[in-house]
């Protein structure tokens, strides 16, 4: 999705969200926030291997505030997922990542890129912070594939942040499900918390450039991406999300990626 | 009747009483008292032969029928071998028991001209008059004779209490005295008495009702030159007693004798005599118990208005039964005077009380007391059947310790009429804790008395105050008399209507005394109260921030000394005065106020000393100890005493005003803001009562001062992310007329932000609150330093990000102490969108300072940060940081900078730039 989309989106969402509450699809709390979903394939060629791009921007219910994520949780399309990619060859651990950032990992364990912003409210002001993210592919958990995004948060406030999200396999024919929880993040003690409220991110070959040494030499090369199954279901690739945020509330969006 | 054995004074062996009244005069001539008797004689029977008595008077308090006194004199021998008296007798002294009075004032009384026109055979005195008989042993044309003439009640002149006389050849004056400064008992002098023969002896007899009929056949006419005549010689006067028994019982009755002679007039010698039975047993009296006893007592107050000094006046009435056939009211012996609750000393009075030394009283003479005006303090009335009016005289402070009860408070009463003088001791007894007073007069003398008056004077120096509160106030009384030890205990009341419940609003004026903006001064705290209003226990105030003492320069007094108020003269800072007493005149003590190190939980005290010293009283020194807290947020002082001095020696001070005058040069100094401040504070009343304190301030030439603080910030040149930025501000203030600073505000460099972590590790507000040291320690993010002239030690402490929950940002608290002064500069975080973070310090307290240093190390626990920063580490060499300060001083002067910062740990160029 491009920046004018993207911000296309969020200007929209207002009336989005009216739609949905009048369309009974909102949470049963009135003050339930909306999220809107975003998913693209670069390149949209079945069987090929793709990148994935998501988006979802959080907007607030008519008479709340803004809510934090508590659990993110994406299910790809059935029949796309990690297993036959070649990102993430290294790995990085959460500890390198808060100790030195980016530059604490292998270039090899970066899967994606992307940006974030997020709600540091002080009182009665909200900080808004942007932060760059990457991802990287950290050592299985429980035997599940698993990645860990980084937020470089640098302005106004220095807040790095750094979330492990877990590939669970389906069980029937259903795609697989990245799962990111995100903890509470006070800004002070007994303060109020940070609220990410938008990400971008991409997970794919695109602008990754991985290295090998072929006869002493490093030669850059891109990794295989996510596959994209060779037949497209009817209505496209269905990407579905459930968000949770901390006050109890929920939320869930879809994105079609129509067939190519 | 038996005679008496002599017995000299002070002797025990009445077979030494002869050879010592004789002995030392027989070496030159031989004159002495060869024999005393004495005796108190009942009424004869009826149809006894004229001139008989009955048997000896042993009731207490009777009016005897007759008193005797017979002596002999010492005889010697002529050459022819007769024997004659050795010399002739010239003043006799013929002292009679205490407590055996006479009372002349309603004697019928002869005119001296008369007795003067009489003559032996020939009495020209009216017979009424007649009070007794004079017998004398001599030699009429060879052969012993005893010549027995009338004795009279005389008229006699103002300022004698009474004189008799006879006339026996030629007139004789027999004087009637009392005993002043010894028993008080009555004395009968008969004075030059007439050479007209040798005398052997004499007797003398004093009838207790003159006008008793059973006299009859010895008055006037009816008494013969040799004793009864024959015949009826009625008194027309009416029956009143003159003589009284005392109204004691047990002890014998004693006479004692003194005379001289003619030949050797001055060369007294004398002897005593105890009455005794037909044993030889010292004979008393007894029936006391039967004695009436009925006194009345009543105070009344000048002033019926409450806490104001006021004549008060204590009256004892003791009914006094002048029936000659009925026995006399007991005297008082012992009266204990208990003043109601509430009525007490006056300290106004002792700005201007003297005090009476036991010499200038001298109780144990006859003189009249000499005591200073100054130690009069009221009057004294004594109301006697003996005399013709009252007693009057003064009442005196006796000196303090120096009395005869080395008491703090005793008096001394001296009355004087007629010639009796009578002085007394009675001892104060004041409470310790309630001021209440009890007058205490022991071993009052046997003297009989219907009323005795005690006033004390009212006016502005009245040395007693009324209660200090209205209400009905009783006096009591324990009044015992000679009789028998049972007391009566007759209580009076008055009533205090006046000026009552005046509440509790003390004026107050405190603050600066001078008004010139950042200069020295004197600190001024007066509180005063009115008559009638609550009594001022303790005091807080407040003084305004900026108003402080520059400390640096005073020794502190240590606890030890300053526990007992034996401060060194080094750490004094000023005086106290409290006006103490009702009335429009108290009494100022003086004291020392000094600097202490901590007291009361506060991290600086007073002590403060009074010496106790009002007028002839010395009262110990007071030392009252005050708090001098510092305001952890804005540095005002508040200076709080412990409880003010209520009542020193029983005396309950009723203080109206405190001044303290803190005014050692130097050492306070205005603040530099002139906005409109003041004292505040509270008062305590006695009765718990509040009233609050408040006192403008104001100030002038502020805007007269200037500031120009010099300010430097560095940072380390390596940054790192786990271990952020480091940051150090230092401002320098120049000395001499600057005004303080009011707020900071830091802009940190563009390239500095905030770290969340270091945020999120932030105090909870609670915690800190209660105690910063029970914060996390990672809420600790540096470290800050403040010297000023006001401390001896800089103030340090740590530098806390405190949550402020779910309000704003934390905020960035610098707790500083030293000296046990605690300080929180609270400052607060704003943090821009674009990420720029500033820090400002809004309420620096208004207080010098020469240099404040802030620094925000680098470390896990740093709360900076580069946003530059990509990867682990990074530095700040070469990126020409920058920042802006801004200073508001508390004039309200703004001073911006503009500054650069240095990056420790570069290059040379680099570290040098600025």
């Amino acid at each position: 999705m491009s920046e004018a989309a993207f911000s296309a989106l969020s200007r929209a969402l207002p009336t989005l969200a009216v739609a949905l509450v009048l369309a009974g699809f909102a949470s049963p709390a009135a003050a339930a926030p909306v999220v809107a979903l975003k998913a693209e394939l670069r390149p949209e060629k079945l069987g090929a291997s793709t990148t994935v791009s998501l988006g979802f921007h959080v907007t607030p219910g008519p008479i709340g505030e803004m809510p934090s994520l508590s659990n993110f949780a994406l299910r790809l399309p059935s029949g796309m997922g990690f297993a036959a990619t070649t990102l993430g060859l290294a790995t990085c651990s959460m500890s390198a990542l808060l100790m030195e950032g980016s530059d604490g990992c292998p270039h090899e364990s970066v899967i994606g890129f992307g940006t974030a912003q997020a709600q540091v409210p002080f009182g009665t002001g909200v900080l808004h912070e942007s932060a760059r993210v990457s991802i990287f592919m950290t050592r299985p958990v429980d035997r599940h594939t698993t990645a860990l995004f980084y937020f470089d948060g640098r302005s106004p406030v220095i807040a790095p942040l750094v979330l492990q999200s877990e590939v669970l396999t389906p069980k029937r024919s259903s795609g697989s499900v990245l799962t990111t929880p995100i903890p509470s993040i006070p800004t002070a003690p007994d303060g109020p918390e940070v609220a990410i409220v938008a990400l971008r991110a991409s997970i794919g070959p695109r602008r990754l450039r991985y290295f090998k040494r072929v006869r002493h030499r490093l030669v850059a090369y891109r990794p295989e991406g996510i596959a994209i199954p060779a037949v497209c279901p009817r209505g496209g690739f269905l990407f579905a999300a459930k968000f949770s945020f901390q006050d109890g509330s929920g939320a869930t969006a879809k994105s079609r990626v129509p067939c190519p | 009747m038996p005679m008496t054995r002599l017995r000299p004074v002070g002797a025990v062996c009445a077979g030494a009483v002869l050879l010592a009244l004789a002995a030392p005069l027989a070496a030159q001539a031989s004159f002495g008292v060869k024999s005393l008797d004495f005796s108190i004689d009942s009424a004869p029977p009826p149809g006894a032969e004229p001139g008989a008595v009955g048997p000896p008077e042993v009731q207490a308090a009777a009016r005897p029928y007759q008193v005797t006194v017979r002596f002999s004199f010492d005889q010697t021998a002529d050459p022819a071998g007769s024997t004659g008296p050795g010399e002739d007798p010239k003043d006799i002294q013929i002292g009679l028991p205490p407590g055996l009075i006479g009372s002349l004032v309603d004697i019928p009384r002869c005119p001296r001209a008369a007795l003067e026109g009489s003559s032996i055979f020939a009495q020209k005195c009216p017979a009424d008059a007649q009070i007794g008989t004079l017998a004398f042993d001599t030699i009429l044309a060879g052969n012993p004779i005893k010549v027995t003439v009338p004795i009279f009640n005389l008229e006699h002149p103002p300022g004698v209490v009474g004189e008799l006389g006879t006339f026996a050849n030629s007139p004789a004056f027999i004087g009637v005295g009392v005993r002043t400064g010894a028993d008080y008992g009555v004395t009968v002098n008969l004075r030059n008495l007439p050479q007209i023969a040798p005398v052997f002896g004499e007797s003398l007899s004093l009838w207790g009702v003159p006008a008793d009929e059973r006299h009859d056949s010895l008055r006037g006419e009816c008494l013969g030159f040799e004793g009864v005549s024959g015949g009826d010689c009625p008194s027309d006067a009416p029956r009143k007693p003159f003589l009284t028994l005392p109204g004691s019982c047990g002890k014998p009755l004693q006479v004692s004798v003194r005379m001289d002679s003619w030949q050797r007039p001055g060369e007294f010698v004398e002897g005593t005599a105890v009455r005794e039975d037909p044993a030889g047993d010292a004979l008393g009296l007894s029936g006391c118990n039967g004695l009436k006893f009925d006194p009345a007592i009543e105070t009344q107050v000048g002033s019926t208005t409450a806490d104001t000094g006021s004549a008060i006046a204590a009256h004892l009435h003791i009914p006094q039964n002048d029936n000659p056939d009925e026995l006399a009211d007991a005297n008082l012996r012992r009266a204990v005077v208990m003043l109601p609750p509430g009525v007490s000393i006056n300290p106004a009075a002792a700005g201007w009380l003297g005090s009476c030394e036991p010499q200038e009283i001298a109780l144990d003479s006859p003189t009249g007391p000499s005591c200073p005006s100054s130690s009069g303090i009221g009057s004294v009335e004594i109301d006697s059947p003996l005399l013709e009016g009252p007693l009057r005289g003064e009442i005196y402070l006796a000196a303090p310790g120096d009395n005869p009860f080395k008491s703090m408070f005793a008096v001394y009463l001296a009355a004087e009429r007629d010639g009796v003088l009578v002085k007394l001791a009675g001892r104060i007894d004041a409470d310790p804790d309630t001021g209440r007073l009890s007058l205490v007069f022991d071993d009052m003398p046997e003297l009989s008395f219907s009323d005795l008056v005690l006033n004390f004077d009212g006016g502005p120096r009245a040395p007693l105050a009324t209660p200090p509160r209205c209400g009905t106030f009783t006096t009591v009384s324990r009044l015992t008399p000679y009789s028998t030890p049972s007391a009566a205990t007759p209580a009076s009341s008055f009533v205090i209507d006046r000026g009552c419940d005046a509440g509790f609003s003390p004026s107050f004026q405190g603050g600066a005394v001078g008004t010139l903006a950042g200069t020295g001064t004197a600190l001024a705290l007066r509180l005063s109260r009115a008559d009638g209003e609550e009594t001022l226990r303790s005091f807080s105030v407040a003084l305004p921030p900026g108003l402080a003492p520059l400390l640096g320069g005073v020794a502190l007094c240590p606890e030890a000394q300053a526990a007992v108020g034996s401060c060194d003269p080094a750490s004094r800072i000023g005086s106290i005065s409290i006006a103490a007493g009702a009335g429009p005149n108290p009494f100022y003590f003086v004291g020392s106020v000094f600097l202490t190190g901590p007291y009361g939980g506060a991290p600086f005290g007073l002590s403060i000393t009074i010496p106790g010293v009002a007028g002839p009283f010395d009262l110990g020194a007071v030392v009252v100890r005050a708090r001098i807290s510092v305001d952890p947020a804005d540095a005002h002082l508040t200076i709080a005493t412990d409880s003010l001095p209520r009542i020193l020696q029983g005396i309950p001070l009723r203080v109206r005003e405190v001044h303290l005058a803190v005014d050692r040069p130097g050492l306070f100094v205005t603040p530099t803001n002139c906005d409109s401040q003041s004292v505040s504070g509270v008062a305590l009343g006695e009765a718990g009562s509040i009233a609050s304190l408040s006192s403008p301030s104001h100030l002038t030439g502020c805007s007269g001062l200037r500031i120009s603080p010099r300010v430097s910030v560095s940072t380390d040149a390596r940054v790192t992310r786990a271990g952020g930025a480091a940051l150090r501000f230092t401002l320098r203030n120049p000395a001499g007329a600057q005004a303080n600073i009011r707020a900071i505000s830091i802009g940190f460099p563009r390239r500095f932000s905030p770290r969340l972590s270091a945020i999120q590790a932030a105090c909870a507000k609670p915690v800190f609150a209660s105690e910063p040291v029970s914060c996390p320690a990672a809420s600790v993010v540096g470290e800050a330093t403040v010297s000023t002239p006001i401390l001896a030690t800089p103030l340090r402490g740590p530098a806390y990000l405190v949550s402020r929950g779910q309000d704003a940002l934390p905020q960035l608290v610098l707790v500083l102490a030293a000296q046990g002064v605690v300080l929180r500069i609270v400052g607060s975080l704003h943090i821009s969108d674009a990420g720029s973070i500033a820090a400002t310090f809004d309420s620096i307290p208004d207080a010098r300072i020469s240099r404040f240093a802030l620094q925000l190390p680098r470390g896990p626990r740093s709360v900076l940060g580069a946003g530059f920063l990509g990867g682990p580490r990074g530095s700040f060499c070469g990126r020409g940081l920058t920042m802006r300060a801004r200073i508001v001083a508390q004039n309200g002067l703004l001073v911006r900078r503009s500054l650069r910062v240095s990056a420790r740990g570069c290059a040379r160029k680099e570290s040098s730039s600025r």
